[in-house]
């Protein structure tokens, strides 16, 4: 078989198609007057949600269609180590649950730009809050709209051959926006709910019948020997980088570096974006915790291995696409491998081992996946537009008001038409998919840590907070547009790409300590509203002074940061240890994993003793 | 005084309606392996909607 013989759905397959848009339109329609209340339900379900719908919702926005595509590529062309590229967030997605979750769900904000207006005050508050209500709004989520759709029109060429890529993509994004708008975030929670199941089920199915076809998990290892060689399994399968080069070099300084320094979409240090809407939307404290623990365990433990097998599969089936992967452009050309790169290519390729049925299942779980993103991305992106520029600045009806907060829907809906609009534009002028995200987190570099410490140190204010993007701006222009990254690639030595993230970093730090300790810190009126609000722990020396309420426990919740990460990287290699029939490091993982297992239920009863005898 | 309906009762009845087709499928497939993996699908469905339909939140 040859990588451009596309596989082609029965018509039991478009069947199955059709009735999956069917049912999760409905499913998401079925809310829209429930969510056309008011603001609190078009934005966050009433604070209502559970755990399990809340952490699912995040996960399921995560994984874009070309996620499976994505890791499956990188296991071919670097090993399962590549995934150490995302794999470093892990530190501070455990951080946000254990540090920040509690405190986002007590500001009872709507989104995390709203907390600007209660954590510092003045013009610089004002000012802070519009530009990130515009810039967040209508700037980064219509570039990841961009970019999610650009992805998801090659997807379509791939798996959906003999369709216009346009006009199909063009049709269900309409059918997106449709119940998006009308159902704001009950019906994308709901539909988020069922699509994450059809994802994750494809995935586990497709991996299934890949080791199948191949002979089992065994035949699986044996044949990558014979494939790749001795060193190019050990390569492929090992979870950590083997030698130390370029690559290894560049994700050391991202696990170090990279989860406090970036605003990464979906990984904001601190918590930011969808996840602070989903934690804002849950029950209580309690269940926003929870459902963000859900998130972190499904994202990091479950969700890869079945991509990554998909992959070790794919090499093994077809070994041109290992062969390519091992090529620059001039080799591939010379040895006639054009068509099996880029390694992304092979995911859609194992299609063809579905049988019916079950690949229209897969066929919608793209759909799923590219639709559960563009809903999340327009109802946050509505929420920065109403919540943070229009009702602060511009609204001038009585919020109890009924009609009003009708009106406010009104608004709402009409932000969410204008943002797919503008996503739209984005993605018809992306040169590259991956020039918008680059772009977002470069410019981002270094704005992290502050985002952390407004919650941890009272001396964080407005300032600190322009004053690092400032900062990650200008070094921005240096280090990338100037082109001194690759000056101080040679000068030291190390990969490009990190090592200029590294000089954004320092160069937005600099910034914003300076500015922080130079200008004059937020006022006592305002510290003490917010401390008596939220009670943070950490260093609040005079406002904690001045307060009654009991603040949280540092020292307890960075323990808790620590046996969580411990626990979730145990079971994450564990579980991909064994799976790799490593058993005895598969075995010692899940053992780890279980030991912090208990320390953390051990923090979490000193933790409801604490608050019983408070 | 009656038990109001859970919110997610359509979350449910969505993983039904989605079973529908994998049951039918079961017997479409051109092999063995194919009719067990989209009878292990349509029961994914199915026990998701049960529990689903059983949880008031």
């Amino acid at each position: 078989m040859n990588g451009d013989q596309a596989v082609t759905l029965s018509g039991w397959d478009w069947a199955f198609l059709l009735w999956f848009l069917a049912v999760t339109t409905g499913v998401g329609l079925y809310y829209a007057k429930r969510a056309g209340s008011n603001l609190q339900e078009y934005f966050l379900s009433g604070r209502s949600l559970p755990w399990w719908a809340l952490g699912t919702s995040i996960v399921a926005t995560t994984f874009a269609a070309d996620t499976p595509l994505v890791v499956a590529g990188f296991v071919i062309s670097g090993g399962i180590a590549k995934n150490w590229l995302w794999w470093n967030f892990l530190f501070g997605a455990t951080l946000t649950v254990f540090l920040f979750s509690k405190l986002w769900r007590r500001a009872a904000v709507v989104t995390e730009i709203e907390l600007i207006g209660l954590r510092y005050d003045g013009a610089s508050s004002r000012a802070l809050r519009a530009f990130k209500a515009v810039f967040l709004g209508l700037v980064v989520n219509s570039i990841i709209f961009g970019f999610v759709t650009r992805a998801m029109l090659s997807i379509v060429e791939v798996v959906f051959p003999g369709l216009d890529p346009g006009l199909a993509l063009g049709g269900l994004l309409a059918l997106t926006l449709f119940y998006t708008a009308m159902s704001g975030l009950w019906g994308v929670v709901a539909t988020d709910v069922l699509q994450f199941v059809m994802a994750v089920l494809g995935a586990v199915l497709l991996a299934a019948l890949g080791v199948a076809e191949v002979g089992g998990l065994g035949a699986m290892i044996e044949r990558l020997g014979e494939v790749a060689g001795p060193d190019g399994q050990q390569r492929l399968l090992s979870i950590v980088p083997t030698s130390w080069d370029a690559v290894t070099a560049g994700v050391v300084i991202l696990v170090l570096v990279n989860w406090w320094a970036v605003y990464y979409p979906g990984a904001e240090p601190g918590g930011g974006g969808y996840v602070v809407q989903r934690m804002s939307a849950a029950i209580d404290e309690q269940h926003a915790r929870a459902g963000n623990l859900w998130f972190v365990f499904a994202h990091y433990v479950l969700r890869p291995w079945p991509w990554v097998i998909v992959g070790l599969c794919a090499v093994v089936l077809e070994p041109r696409f290992f062969e390519a992967a091992q090529l620059d452009a001039a080799g591939r050309e010379a040895a006639g491998l054009t068509e099996f790169h880029p390694p992304e290519k092979a995911y859609p390729w194992m299609f063809r081992f579905l049988p019916v049925g079950l690949l229209g299942l897969v066929a919608a779980s793209f759909l799923a996946a590219f639709m559960s993103t563009i809903t999340t991305t327009l109802n946050l992106s509505a929420s920065y537009l109403v919540n943070d520029l229009y009702l602060p600045f511009f609204a001038r009806g009585r919020a109890d008001d009924s009609a009003e907060q009708r009106r406010q829907v009104g608004i709402a809906r009409g932000a969410v038409v204008l943002v797919s609009v503008l996503g739209a534009v984005v993605s018809w002028v992306l040169v590259s998919a991956g020039d918008g995200w680059v772009f977002i987190m470069d410019l981002t570099a270094g704005s992290g840590l502050v985002l952390i410490l407004r919650w941890i140190w009272w001396r964080i204010s407005a300032v600190s907070e322009i004053a690092a993007m400032l900062g990650s701006a200008v070094a921005f222009v240096l280090v990338r547009i100037q082109g001194y990254d690759a000056v101080l690639a040679d000068w030291t030595g190390g990969p490009k790409d990190q090592v200029g993230l590294l000089a954004i970093v320092l160069g937005s730090t600099v910034a914003w300590i300076t500015a922080t300790l130079a200008t004059r810190p937020t006022g006592d009126e305002t510290l003490d509203a917010f401390f008596a609000r939220v009670r943070p722990g950490g260093f609040w020396g005079p406002v904690a002074a001045r307060s009654d309420a009991r603040a949280e426990s540092l020292g307890r919740d960075l323990r808790m940061w620590l046996a969580s990460t411990v626990f979730v990287f145990g079971a994450l290699f564990g579980l991909g240890s064994l799976l790799l029939l490593d058993t005895a490091v598969g075995m010692s993982c899940v053992a780890v994993a279980l030991g912090a297992g208990c320390w953390l239920r051990q923090l979490f009863a000193a933790e409801r003793e604490a608050g019983a005898s408070s | 005084m009656q038990a109001s309906p859970s919110p997610y009762l359509p979350i449910a009845v969505g993983f039904y309606l989605l079973a529908v087709p994998l049951v039918i499928a079961i017997f479409l497939a051109d092999s063995t392996a194919g009719g067990w993996t989209n009878g292990i699908a349509a029961a994914v469905m199915l026990v998701c909607g049960r529990l689903l339909q059983g949880g008031q939140r």
